[in-house]
């Protein structure tokens, strides 16, 4: 079936969001199925700082869905947006 | 100091059976790019370097070579293989990375599979513009070249319904598993005189921004901060926007005035494609704008749709597709439900002639002309105009029920 890493970009509520309890938060979300492999900070504009999420799905149904509902849910999360998809070898 | 060659995006497409990773695989160990894997003094490093990835699952390296880059003599590549599920494809619709090129992978045992119509199509969507037929696996026929002519024209056939034009288009046979025409011309083709792989690479053309395009930015989140103001953040898709210029976001209508931009928390004075921006608007308040609007120059709005004409491929759905559907749309940061209104046409996808006009349903891989009319007002524009904001995927029951591009606009002002 093969594997696919994702990028998934998180949008923050506010400049002033605590991005540590934010990753933490990620970390416990992991879906089933999902692998995190790593939380990197792209800061945007004006004080906003954007996290990008890489994780492993399996390349077949549901991609990276569960993964992204989970994601929407966390508490300062204001959108979730997938940013990049390709295939592992 | 350093070379600065032209880069490019290159997707790898096709059926995931039929040998891309191996083919990317070998790309890179020829480029150079998996030079760093202490390879042994194998027969094959080829081979041996799959196995020992395959065997040690190191993420790491697996990871970094999704993203690792290549170089030809004239150019750089970022590879990127595309996923095979259909569930991955609104992501490749909207996401953020735009292919400048692709390589369509068929193999010669197979042919043409279900998904590489697909991709031929979603190729096409996605504004990829130049193309590569690589017909793999030709060790499995002894290098034969009447099986390959024969495949050629079929999938010569195939992407002509998608508008490639395959005498621009060049058809390498290639093994990647033997590692013939990737690199320089194999003794088991002496019958193939074009390009090899990496040679067809260097035909392509360098891809410009879309600079000289109406300013288009579709809006992801809109804050408001203490000190600056109503910031709306988005990727500049088309177009450049500057300090001190007036921009209209639509469907929403309102107008202000560009005070400030940054990205990476830095100032710039203008912002280009590509860019991921929050730009300080004057004159806008948090509410006025929205996801899912888009902002443009006041004197050449973006265009708001009250129906429209589109080009779609149905990839999976339980039941049939009728006038009156009302799924929902994803184009660009917009999620919007639209009603089919009327199905123009069916298509024949390995033809591109009309198999039917006005059908009474749509079923899974059938391609067709549609007119849909948006339940709210939404921005999208005709992917020959605009292509970065004519695309969308169609979404349903959880799943992408089909793809398509925009063709035909009737404005709603």
């Amino acid at each position: 079936m093969g594997e696919v890493v994702a990028t998934i970009k998180l949008m923050p509520e506010s400049p002033d969001v605590d991005l540590e309890q934010i990753k933490k938060d990620v970390e416990a979300a992991i879906p089933e199925g999902t692998e995190l492999h790593k939380i990197e900070e792209e800061p945007i504009a004006f004080g906003l700082v954007a996290l990008n999420v890489m994780v492993i799905v399996d390349d077949g149904e549901g991609g990276t869905e569960a993964a992204e509902a989970n994601f929407a849910k966390i508490n300062d999360v204001s959108n979730v947006e997938v940013t990049d998809v390709r295939r592992l070898m | 100091m350093a070379k600065t060659k032209e880069h490019m995006n290159l997707a790898f497409i096709g059926h995931v059976d039929h040998g891309k990773s191996t083919l990317v695989g070998h790309l890179l160990l020829q480029a150079g790019a998996i030079a760093e894997q202490q390879l042994a003094d194998g027969e094959n490093k080829f081979r041996f370097v799959m196995d020992k990835l395959g065997e040690e699952r190191e993420r790491g390296v697996t990871i970094d070579l999704a993203h690792a880059k290549f170089e030809t003599p004239k150019y750089e590549f970022t590879i990127v293989d595309c996923p095979g599920h259909r569930d991955f494809v609104k992501n490749m619709i909207t996401g953020a990375s735009q292919a400048d090129a692709a390589v369509l992978v068929v193999s010669i045992d197979d042919g043409i599979m279900p998904q590489t119509k697909e991709h031929a199509f979603l190729a096409r969507t996605l504004g990829i513009n130049q193309l590569i037929v690589g017909v793999n696996k030709m060790d499995l026929v002894n290098y034969d070249e009447g099986k390959f002519n024969d495949l050629k024209a079929e999938v010569s056939d195939l992407i002509k319904t998608v508008a490639y034009k395959p005498d621009d288009i060049n058809f390498i046979p290639l093994s990647a598993f033997e590692g013939d025409n990737i690199t320089t011309a194999s003794d088991n083709t002496p019958w193939y005189k074009g390009p090899s792989l990496v040679e067809a690479l260097d035909t392509f053309t360098a891809p410009e921004k879309p600079t000289n395009l109406p300013l288009r930015v579709p809006i992801q989140d809109v804050y408001s901060i203490t000190g600056v103001g109503t910031v709306p953040v988005g990727r500049i898709e088309t177009g450049i926007m500057k300090k001190g210029e007036n921009v209209i976001f639509e469907p929403a209508g309102v107008t202000g005035e560009v005070k400030s931009i940054e990205m990476h928390h830095e100032m710039l004075d203008m912002a280009e494609p590509g860019d991921n921006v929050g730009f300080n608007v004057r004159g806008v308040g948090k509410n006025d704008v929205r996801r899912g609007d888009v902002a443009g120059h006041t004197d050449n709005a973006p265009t708001v749709a009250k129906e429209f004409t589109a080009q779609i491929v149905v990839l999976q759905h339980p039941g049939v597709i009728t006038v009156g559907y009302t799924p929902v749309f994803h184009c660009h940061t917009a999620q919007v439900a639209c009603t089919f209104l009327e199905l123009v046409n069916k298509m024949n996808p390995a033809t591109g002639q009309v198999d039917e006009e006005n059908p009474d349903f749509l079923k899974t891989g059938n391609a067709a002309i549609v007119k849909v009319k948006p339940t709210k007002p939404m921005v999208i524009e005709k992917i020959k105009d605009i292509p970065h904001m004519g695309r969308f995927a169609i979404r349903d029951m959880g799943q992408t029920v089909a793809a398509g591009m925009c063709i035909d606009i009737v404005p709603a002002k």
